[in-house]
């Protein structure tokens, strides 16, 4: 691919990738780190006639986050019961700093199949059930069923979450 | 036709039902329960836009941050194809003053001297004084190559991006005062010549007024790269805020019947306010990796271990690392401003925190002379 090209589409995508990617792992760092290897993947691998560059960076985009959170979650089983120990100490320190703060929605958002957390983040995203089904790999007629089974869990699991927040201050 | 799924509603609601919209329309009109419906999943998914737009709110999605992220990725590139970074240095240059690479010397230099202590407290500013001088080595040669290097780099760059420089407050001048009402402002002692002829000068004080640069990681960061650096600024830099002041200054002047004029400027180390996370060896880093120094010049700099505390100065054929004192300190000729003028000589140096500068129309030898003998 030539310089200018990719200049073009990193202009159009770059933002809604870093986007995604902000909203699939929770990280601004990673987010980061992912995107600009979204663009390294398209500039060395990217067929030379995209038809659709928009559905391909997004797929990419998906297996790199979520190859990620796979190793992330390795990493973190891999740690002690002190680990997780730490965590929850840490966790109630937040929340007692944050409490005037919403609940983490990355935490919910974690709480979601992949697919439903795929969806969801990919449908307020801007993307078409088309684009969605291309990259979860299912039939476009399923993305509706789909979708509103993930629209009701986050709300569910949102609103859990808060009304436990609310009860323990 | 009967009721609408609540996944077809959906559909409909996000303007995905082509022909089979209007259908579930035209139902939608006479069905008070699917329009109950609909309603519910509308406030549902504005419920989401909501949270999930709060939780990006922190992350920084601008047009900034997406040209720096463009210039990683091209720096990434460059790396995988093993290509060298920089550009070749076109044959012929124009460039005879050494300014541009005097200028990046002092970029470099003041970057450096600018940095910060990491020891510091997070959020609170780190102050210290310069209280060295190093000289590096540079030929008249070199000078050219890297004016030329950053002539050919900058031509895109508005200095502008770099940061906004402010003046806090105005110069004050206290024309005519005695020696103890200046040392009072200055508050340190001040030493006079003590050779015969150069007595009772003229004293006076200038109050210099304070000068604050913030920082425009993105600006910087698009220089750094257009002069063909590899290592870029980090982020977290963005938008701090550098002070400088300088002490007040006490001016002597010598003015004697048939003897040249000389003049002595006596000021404490300049005092630098720089936030406490800036990491000084990042700076330095990402300056030294420009690829237009020469190596004999990127070594001495690379070969300073206390930037904080040091000013650097790059030495040229009239300008010369010199001992003054025990201390040191720098010595140059400056070319006359007018033919009837001769050359005048000026030595720097700094002692016990306090700098240090005499100037006079006096041969080289005759004005170290001078500085050795002062009380």
């Amino acid at each position: 691919m030539q310089e200018a090209e990719l200049r073009k589409l990193f202009d159009m995508y770059y933002l809604p990738v870093m986007r995604y990617l902000s909203h699939l792992t929770g990280e601004a760092t990673a987010a980061q780190d992912l995107s600009q290897e979204v663009f390294l993947k398209l500039y060395h691998y990217g067929p030379s006639t995209l038809e659709n560059p928009r559905a391909w960076l997004f797929r990419v985009a998906t297996n790199l986050g979520y190859n990620y959170l796979r190793q992330r979650g390795n990493r973190m089983r891999r740690e002690t019961a002190a680990y997780q120990a730490e965590q929850e100490a840490s966790d109630l320190e937040e929340l007692a700093i944050r409490s005037e703060e919403r609940v983490n929605v990355h935490q919910v958002l974690e709480s979601l199949s992949e697919r439903d957390r795929t969806c969801l983040i990919m449908r307020f995203s801007g993307f078409s059930y088309q684009e969605i089904a291309e990259v979860i790999g299912v039939n476009k007629s399923s993305v509706g069923t789909i979708l509103l089974r993930a629209i009701k869990r986050f709300r569910r699991e949102y609103e859990d979450r808060g009304e436990i927040k609310d009860g323990l201050l | 036709m009967g009721c609408y799924e609540d996944h077809m509603l959906l559909a409909y609601l996000d303007g995905e039902l082509k022909s089979e919209g209007m259908a579930v329309e035209s139902h939608l009109k006479q069905c008070s329960d699917c329009q109950e419906r609909l309603r519910v999943l509308a406030e549902d998914e504005q419920f989401l836009e909501g949270v999930l737009s709060e939780h990006l709110e922190e992350i920084d999605l601008s047009n900034a941050f997406k040209e720096e992220s463009w210039i990683r990725l091209k720096l990434q590139l460059n790396a995988d194809h093993k290509q060298k970074p920089g550009r070749s240095l076109p044959g012929k240059s124009r460039s005879k003053s050494g300014v541009a690479a005097a200028a990046a010397i002092l970029l470099l230099a003041g970057t450096l001297f600018f940095g910060g202590a990491r020891s510091a407290v997070a959020d609170f500013l780190s102050v210290f004084r310069v209280d060295r001088i190093e000289t590096i080595e540079i030929t008249t040669h070199e000078m050219a190559q890297i004016d030329t290097a950053i002539r050919n780099g900058l031509k895109e760059i508005d200095i502008d991006n770099i940061g906004t420089f402010k003046i806090v407050g105005s110069e004050e001048i206290l024309p005519e005062c005695t020696l103890d009402e200046a040392a009072e402002i200055v508050g340190f002692k001040i030493i006079q010549l003590d050779i015969d002829g150069y007595v009772t000068p003229r004293v006076s004080v200038k109050k210099q007024a304070q000068m604050s640069l913030t920082l425009n990681v993105p600006g910087i960061n698009s220089m750094i790269y257009s002069l063909g650096g590899t290592r870029l600024l980090p982020r977290e830099l963005d938008q701090q805020t550098i002070t400088l002041s300088a002490p007040p200054r006490v001016f002597l002047n010598y003015r004697s019947a048939g003897l040249p004029p000389v003049s002595i400027v006596q000021m404490r180390s300049p005092k630098l306010a720089v936030p406490g996370n800036i990491e000084v060896e990042e700076v330095k880093d990402a300056l030294l990796s420009l690829p237009f120094w020469p190596e004999k010049i990127r070594q001495q700099l690379a070969s300073i271990d206390d930037w904080r505390h040091t000013m650097v100065i790059p030495t040229t054929a009239n300008l010369q690392p010199v001992t003054v004192r025990g201390h040191q300190g720098v010595i140059w000729n400056n070319e006359p401003e007018h033919s009837m003028d001769s050359t005048s000589t000026t030595v720097l140096w700094s002692e016990n925190g306090i700098i240090y500068s005499i100037n006079g129309q006096l041969p080289l030898e005759q004005i170290l002379e001078m500085a050795e003998g002062m009380k």
